[in-house]
């Protein structure tokens, strides 16, 4: 991968790392919101996904 | 002993030695990073058992992404690309503890307790090495580790007080991760380690650290009330 490629997949994982603190953050100051907590959790789950599956690699 | 400390500019000038074998941790390092995540998300994340636990999953798996993406961006500087290893395998990864699949909330406890346990031993190893980019970025990664550790610890205590089913459950994760977390210091004659400790790379020699990690580990498992295993039982690597 080039060097250019390398730093744009390196500032899209600082993104999804951020967008999922900002998630985890969230969900954990409505613990007792239950349709929010959940919501947290599949939102944290589709960030996650898009690194576990590799996709990130082809933005 | 090489007591010197480069920075990325000067590695091109180094031995070449010295250049493979700092690739190749890093290359490893950022393996075991992105191969936790992959070992316990599908299964655990959304399996947890309290909403709360599930960001706590998702808060782990968050921090190890970005210490993958740290050790990335350090091999990226020295021009390795270590993005194949976002789509790699689990049974493509370097370290045979990462080549499963999480399934239970036990072995997401003891992996916790025992396995990232040791990802602070390697990180450790870093500590005041000889290539400073690796030194400036490794206390907030350490503390991350120290969290996960933490938690994986109070999770396997917490089953540990169970009852009898529960406690065989967590005994038989014990069972499970305990030889290979031993097994991930390697070979105790390793020559590549004593390589990695001349050039500054490294502090200890394999067999060091892993007794460390025995003494540390075998009595927070007694205190759990848990057997510790035979340690030289269903081992690879002595």
């Amino acid at each position: 991968m080039a060097e250019a490629k390398l730093e744009e997949l390196n500032q899209h994982l600082t993104e999804i790392v951020e967008a999922l603190q900002s998630a985890v953050s969230w969900g954990m100051s409505h613990r007792d919101e239950p349709q929010a907590l959940d919501k947290a959790v599949l939102d944290s789950k589709e960030l996650i996904d898009q690194v576990m599956d590799a996709s990130i690699l082809t933005w | 002993m090489f007591t010197d400390k480069i920075e990325t500019k000067d590695v091109a000038k180094m031995d070449p030695e010295y250049q493979d074998l700092l690739k190749r941790v890093l290359t490893i390092q950022a393996d075991c990073e992105i191969g936790g995540p992959h070992l316990y998300v599908k299964d655990i994340l959304l399996n947890a058992p309290t909403a709360a636990e599930k960001l706590i999953v998702a808060r782990t798996a968050a921090e190890e992404i970005d210490h993958f993406r740290k050790m990335a961006k350090l091999a990226s500087d020295l021009g390795v690309d270590v993005s194949f290893l976002l789509k790699r395998s689990n049974q493509e990864r370097y370290v045979e503890a990462f080549r499963g699949i999480i399934t239970t909330w036990e072995d997401h406890a003891v992996f916790g307790f025992l396995i990232d346990r040791i990802g602070r031993y390697q990180l450790e190893e870093f500590e005041s090495c000889s290539y400073e980019p690796l030194n400036r970025i490794l206390p907030p990664v350490l503390k991350e580790e120290e969290g996960h550790i933490g938690h994986g610890q109070n999770l396997t205590a917490e089953m540990a007080k169970g009852d009898e089913e529960q406690r065989r459950r967590i005994q038989e994760s014990i069972n499970s991760w305990y030889p290979k977390a031993l097994d991930m210091f390697g070979l105790s004659n390793s020559r590549r380690s004593e390589r990695y400790m001349h050039w500054g790379l490294k502090r200890r020699t394999n067999d060091e650290a892993r007794e460390q990690y025995i003494k540390e580990v075998n009595p927070l498992i007694e205190e759990m009330g848990l057997q510790v295993p035979d340690p030289t039982a269903n081992r690879k690597y002595f």
